[in-house]
């Protein structure tokens, strides 16, 4: 089922929206979630709260067009929260190593949603420097911090080398520090 | 602790851009190129050569290798990043990676032999002996190799120049593109250096004594910066 017909489903409050929504992204979502949290547990209830919350915010929002982006970011704040609030020092060795590699081209005061109109101005400065990278890199980086896919993964889903993903990776975030430096930002 | 906030930032990107990152399959994958990586063996051996024959006076090689440089010229590879490529005589054209190095202390040169490739630690891939391949290792007083990656890693060599000669070779493999990658510090920064070889079909590996071509490239150097250290390769 297309993601229109879902977000139609949520519209008009049927509840075989979710389970269409499950079907098609459960399997990611969850992914995302154990990615973060290292707990396949965790990440099953992080998934089903994912659900829930897109039951509240559909509507007012309608994601036609974007309904994996919208629920996986809805996963990853869950994800992150449930982190916090067990001030669990446990951390999936993924998200660690994609924290020191994100160290690497964002400030150490990288705002989060508490900052919100901070944050949300350095993601559209990403955004911007995203789109004038090829289409290539664009993926590359978006499946390695977004998707937290690894460089194994990347490879056989781009063809690539591992050595080339990783390649792509070190001069995006290279690009993408001088391009904060410019625009202000410590990195 | 580090700043995790990141995933935040992160996850505020445009939606499209995930979305076409979502869409990214295998099926139609972003690179059709087929890449072959060099590993083990053959890695150290390359860089080795390299290393060894840009230090004048430190070479265990035949006193016949000439270096015939005639001109460089700047082309663009499929990925978009610029190249410097020597041509070495009428040589066909044989692309590598440029590195500049040195021989560390307590290392020397030596051609390697066939025992070398019998030996699991230094042809990992059990690749199959070529006599046509001459190729020189750089090795400790016990006979044990330095591997590139160590090279490049642990003695922080300002450039490094890398330069392959051997006889003319069929690898009887598909013609397709060679490449390794290696992570190293050039000049304070942060580089990958690859060393791809082109297909025989469009650049016929022509090795002999007295023709040898260097590819220089430098990640974060201008283009003026890149010939003028190619330019002031002593040879």
């Amino acid at each position: 089922m297309d993601d229109s017909r879902i977000v139609e489903l949520f519209l008009s409050r049927d509840e075989s929206a979710v389970s269409h929504t499950a079907g098609k992204y459960g399997t990611k979502l969850r992914a995302i979630a154990n990615r973060i949290l290292d707990d396949p547990a965790a990440a099953e209830e992080c998934e089903n709260d994912t659900y829930l919350a897109a039951w509240d915010l559909i509507p007012p929002n309608e994601p036609r067009t974007y309904l994996f982006s919208f629920l996986s970011k809805i996963t990853r704040h869950i994800a992150l929260d449930m982190i916090r609030k067990r001030n669990s020092s446990k951390r999936s060795a993924v998200f660690c190593e994609l924290t020191d590699e994100m160290a690497e081209c964002l400030p150490a005061d990288t705002p989060g949603v508490e900052d919100a109109v901070e944050a949300e101005a350095l993601s559209a400065l990403i955004s911007a420097f995203l789109k004038t990278r090829s289409e290539e890199q664009q993926i590359v980086f978006v499946r390695r911090y977004w998707h937290f896919d690894s460089i194994d993964e990347i490879a056989k889903l781009t063809g690539f080398s591992k050595s080339k993903v990783k390649m792509m990776l070190s001069r995006t975030r290279r690009d993408l520090r001088e391009r904060l430096r410019k625009e202000g930002y410590t990195v | 602790m580090k700043n995790e906030k990141w995933i935040d930032v992160i996850g505020g990107i445009d939606p499209n851009l995930v979305e076409s990152a979502e869409k990214a399959s295998g099926n139609d994958a972003v690179s059709s190129r087929k890449t072959r990586k060099f590993t083990g063996f053959k890695r150290i051996a390359v860089i080795a050569v390299a290393v060894i024959l840009t230090v004048g006076g430190l070479l265990m090689l035949n006193a016949n290798v000439r270096a015939a440089v005639l001109g460089l010229f700047v082309y663009q590879d499929e990925a978009g990043y610029q190249r410097v490529h020597f041509e070495g005589s009428d040589a066909d054209v044989d692309i590598h990676d440029v590195t500049i190095g040195y021989i560390p202390e307590g290392f020397a040169a030596r051609e390697s032999t066939e025992e070398d490739w019998d030996d699991e630690e230094m042809n990992p891939d059990g690749l199959e002996y070529d006599s046509r391949i001459r190729q020189v290792l750089l090795v400790n007083e016990d006979d044990v190799g330095l591997s590139a990656y160590n090279l490049l890693n642990n003695y922080s060599p300002e450039i490094v120049i890398n330069i392959n000669r051997a006889g003319e070779i069929d690898w009887g493999y598909d013609r397709d593109a060679y490449e390794m990658t290696y992570e190293s510090t050039i000049n304070g920064m942060e580089a990958f250096i690859i060393h791809q070889v082109d297909g025989i079909e469009n650049t016929t590996i022509q090795f002999s004594d007295d023709k040898i071509t260097v590819n220089v490239w430098g990640i974060g150097m201008t283009m003026d910066e890149v010939i003028k250290v190619a330019e002031n390769i002593s040879w």
